[in-house]
């Protein structure tokens, strides 16, 4: 099933995915592509597609009794994909018929993991974003639970719950920029350019080029769900990239008009655990 | 009862000089599934007389098997940790779920989540200790207010950093390593690359001449070790298992005055403590998220100023009564001068060596070759493990 992230309710019958992702603005993040919630509810209770909501920071003690109103607010939502684990318990007590979604960016990496998570309310596991082609064929061939994946889209790197552009600014006196969108870190000694965003969530540092594995999606044959990332990218380049996956756009057509802004990420990338290695 | 203090030893040697010099317990890496692979780290068999000693001094080791495994590495975990249920450490420090499961449901073992699983939140705390994890390790996101909050509203064991190194995002979350260094952080290989320097751009546009920094200045928490006492939470953890022994023994031995200072009803001025952590932080302290959110003054603007660590002298082996003379490995150069002692359980003291032989007796000018052995006057009886260190 591909899931594709919408940015309101009108683009439910402009982007041809399975199912669509929502952000809410002051619950989700990246906040570029979040939408209100009464839009949301609105797109939950019209779409005949499953909605699959995203929240992906990692809350404070605080911020659970309005989460706790969110969860209650949203029946008939197909599924919450998340990174803070004490969202759980709020769904096992508030929406009981929805999928948990774990998606930790880096820490699902073997076919056991799912193991741990068994029985407790979470319900599929996101891949993470740094295997090898050969680590996740070695998974594939392993696991017996339903797993998702990202496959497209800039994959984030860091994220920190340290306002860092705001305290730089406030440190040399320069305007904020916290909330601009087209922003980039260059490390000194590297040729490179990190999308980077400062939103209401915290601080967070992207890869320098989309991944696209769409050539791989046969790898990915264990993985129910199979996600595209929307954060940075152009809206045709973005409905162009749904229409690669759902078969309504030709490869090459695509490869023609987008090959050197993608790549494969880390499959075939060897990581080392440490010098000399 | 009494809160633990909790140092970092990344090899037997450390070990020891944490728990002599006040840790109530230790935490070190095997030589498998342990984050820190560029510590020395711990054979089994070390890992066994590591405990053995520890346990003879009615203290504890727990180990980190904190990695996220990759699956070729899943046929290593349950065997390992069989092993150390036998040498019977005190617990392990574990943050991926395919670890965690085999520890909860194939071992005994007392099991800590890894500060790497980033517990922010009651919610997420009671989440994973409903599955059976006595211990949680804090995320370094969670400030003094929302400490005291967690711990009067959960039955979980909880630990909190104290001291130490910090990584600059949401643990275990970041891959800037794995991007920029193809050092897998999650393995153990982080290149601490939220350390380096950047550029702010739009566009091609550079958009200030300062360099943009994102690195975190150091944790230290004395001012708030009363009320984490007060608190009742179980454990305070120093980072820093790659830290020098010199470095080591001198943060136990601040905090663990501080904690016996606090149940003693003694306690000093906080400007005490500090006096004595001297230079034992690498960076810049700060106090971190304890206060509440991290501002620009957590983090390292300034180019890194990493101290050295020359004040570290030499270590006692020996001790002659009857000349009134220490054997001393020797870490760093050092000449006749003035130095400190810094010994277990006794208050920091001073003296001027009047003389250093070499091993074959001969008086030599200085100490000039780190691991020799020397000897040097003394006023007063030193102890096998007293460390001599230049006079701040």
């Amino acid at each position: 099933m591909i899931l594709a992230e919408i940015k309101g309710r009108e683009e439910l019958n402009t982007i041809k995915a399975d199912g669509y992702i929502i952000n809410i603005s002051s619950f989700s993040y990246p906040s570029l592509i979040s939408i209100p919630l009464d839009e949301a509810l609105e797109i939950i209770k019209e779409s005949d597609k499953p909605i699959f909501v995203k929240l992906m920071p990692m809350y404070k003690t605080s911020d659970y009794p309005k989460l706790t109103e969110l969860f209650k607010s949203l029946k008939g939502v197909k599924g919450i994909i998340f990174q803070d684990l004490g969202l759980v318990p709020l769904k096992n007590k508030y929406l009981k018929d929805a999928l948990m979604i774990y998606d930790s960016n880096n820490f699902i990496t073997t076919s056991e993991d799912y193991n741990f998570f068994k029985g407790t309310g979470v319900d599929i596991l996101t891949l993470s974003t740094t295997l090898s082609l050969s680590e996740l064929d070695s998974i594939m061939k392993n696991i017996n639970y339903s797993y998702m994946a990202h496959v497209y889209g800039y994959i984030e790197m860091f994220y920190s719950k340290r306002m860092h552009f705001t305290n730089y600014s406030n440190e040399y006196n320069h305007e904020s920029l916290k909330g601009e969108g087209d922003l980039s870190l260059k490390e000194e000694t590297r040729d490179v350019f990190f999308k980077t965003i400062e939103d209401e969530e915290g601080f967070h540092i992207y890869r320098d080029k989309c991944i696209n594995l769409f050539d791989f999606k046969d790898h990915f044959s264990g993985c129910e769900y199979l996600m595209l990332d929307r954060i940075f990218i152009e809206d045709c380049e973005y409905y162009d990239s749904v229409n690669l996956f759902n078969g309504s756009l030709d490869r090459g057509e695509y490869v023609k008009k987008y090959s050197n802004k993608f790549d494969t990420g880390f499959l075939f990338k060897i990581v080392r655990k440490t010098v000399g290695e | 009862m009494k809160i633990e203090l909790l140092m970092p030893a990344g090899n037997p040697e450390k070990l020891k000089f944490a728990l002599l010099y006040g840790a109530d317990a230790v935490y070190v890496g095997g030589k498998i599934l342990s984050l820190r692979a560029q510590a020395s780290n711990f054979t089994l068999e070390d890992i066994k007389e590591g405990v053995e000693f520890a346990h003879s001094l009615n203290k504890k080791v727990y180990i980190t098997v904190n990695v996220i495994p990759r699956e070729r590495e899943l046929e290593l975990i349950e065997p390992y940790l069989k092993s150390l249920e036998e040498i019977k450490v005190d617990g392990v420090i574990v943050s991926s779920p395919a670890i965690l499961d085999v520890a909860l449901k194939k071992t005994n073992l007392h099991v800590s989540l890894s500060t790497q699983a980033s517990a922010m939140n009651l919610s997420s705390i009671e989440y994973y200790h409903s599955l059976g994890i006595e211990r949680i390790v804090l995320a370094r996101e969670v400030s003094l207010e929302e400490i005291k909050y967690i711990k009067s509203h959960t039955d979980a064991e909880i630990e909190v950093f104290i001291h130490g190194g910090m990584c600059s995002g949401v643990s275990g979350r970041c891959s800037l390593s794995n991007y920029m260094s193809l050092r897998d952080a999650n393995s153990g290989g982080c290149a601490h690359s939220c350390r380096w320097t950047y550029d702010i751009y739009k566009g091609d546009q550079k958009l200030y001449d300062e360099e943009f920094k994102i690195g975190s200045k150091d944790l230290c928490s004395i001012p708030f070790i009363e009320e984490l006492v007060n608190a009742k939470v179980e454990s305070l953890k120093v980072e820093g298992r790659m830290k020098s022994i010199s470095y080591i023994a001198n943060v136990a031995y601040t905090y663990r005055r501080l904690i016996d200072d606090i149940y003693n009803g003694t306690k000093k001025d906080d400007e005490y403590y500090y006096s004595l952590l001297g230079d034992s932080v690498n960076r810049e302290a700060s106090t971190g998220f304890m206060t509440g959110d991290a501002k620009e003054s957590e983090t390292l603007y300034s180019k890194e100023s990493s101290l050295a660590t020359q004040g570290f002298y030499g270590i006692v082996l020996d001790y002659n009564s009857k000349r009134g003379e220490a054997l001393v490995e020797v870490r760093n150069v050092f000449s006749k001068e003035e130095v400190e002692v810094l010994s277990p359980s006794l208050d920091v003291r001073s003296f001027r060596i009047e003389y250093i032989k070499d091993e074959k007796l001969n008086l030599i000018k200085s100490a000039n070759h780190a691991m020799d052995k020397v000897i040097i006057n003394t006023p007063y009886p030193l102890k096998k493990y007293d460390i001599i260190r230049r006079k701040v």
